[in-house]
């Protein structure tokens, strides 16, 4: 019988909030780096309480994304605003970063 | 016909990006232009400032960055004014997005959101030196 609390967790949730301009970068890149490098399989970023994306924090989750999938991880974003979404559209990411519900994350 | 000019000037901390954000932000919508046409301006204002922040006074904190908001005819315009080093936008490459993510080069997206969602983006060198970035967008024109 295997004891679940040895298994490694197969998921991570980052929520960030309010305005994700260039000051919000470090701080992201320091949560997405630690989840990937933590070897979470499944990394969800929920947007619902995030109210604006600057250039610098796209390219920081396209550097995850990327990461992420040279360690066959999967990150996706999920409760995209609207309007953060015609951001996304604008520049093509839409095509790029996954949209999907969470599956039971644990919060980093 | 301009209207009265409204100015902001902060030093070149990436924290007063959001200072800068809610000044336009309310300039913008005093001026009658819908909630997503003033998404569209504080984004490229925003990108604008970063460029000088990040670019033109290569992190220093100690600089200035003025942001001036005036109304000319039906045009809202937005002066973004460093003393930094000159920033030649033109020698930065448009991101190819057409390029599969793992060939993608990331650079280039703040010109790149400035450009897609202004009518109009002048960049000049002023004869005391740093950068300006003129911006223009039509009030209820387009906000795509």
């Amino acid at each position: 019988m295997s004891d679940a609390s040895q298994e490694p967790q197969a998921s991570a949730l980052i929520a960030p909030a309010g305005r994700l301009d260039a000051s919000a970068v470090p701080a992201l890149d320091r949560k997405l780096s630690a989840a990937l490098e933590a070897g979470f399989r499944h990394l969800t970023v929920d947007l619902s309480q995030v109210t604006y994306i600057s250039s610098s924090v796209l390219r920081c989750l396209l550097l995850a994304h990327r990461q992420a999938d040279q360690q066959e991880s999967y990150l996706e974003l999920v409760q995209v605003h609207p309007r953060l979404m015609d951001t996304f559209e604008l520049c093509g990411f839409d095509r790029i970063l996954h949209c999907s519900p969470p599956s039971l994350p644990s919060v980093v | 016909m301009t209207s009265t000019q409204h100015e902001i000037c902060v030093t070149s901390e990436l924290a007063n990006l959001a200072n800068i954000g809610v000044f336009v932000s309310e300039r913008a919508r005093l001026s009658g232009m819908s909630e997503k046409q003033v998404f569209q301006v504080q984004m490229a204002v925003d990108e604008a400032c970063t460029n000088a922040m990040v670019h033109a006074y290569q992190g220093d904190p100690e600089g200035e960055v003025r942001v001036c908001c005036y109304l000319e005819g039906n045009e809202f315009v937005v002066e973004v004014v460093d003393q930094g080093q000159v920033f030649d936008a033109t020698a930065v490459p448009e991101p190819d997005l057409g390029k599969p993510i793992e060939d993608r080069d990331i650079g280039g997206l703040g010109l790149f959101f400035m450009r897609k969602l202004m009518d109009s983006v002048v960049f000049a060198t002023p004869s005391e030196g740093g950068n300006q970035v003129i911006m223009r967008k039509r009030i209820g024109g387009r906000s795509s």
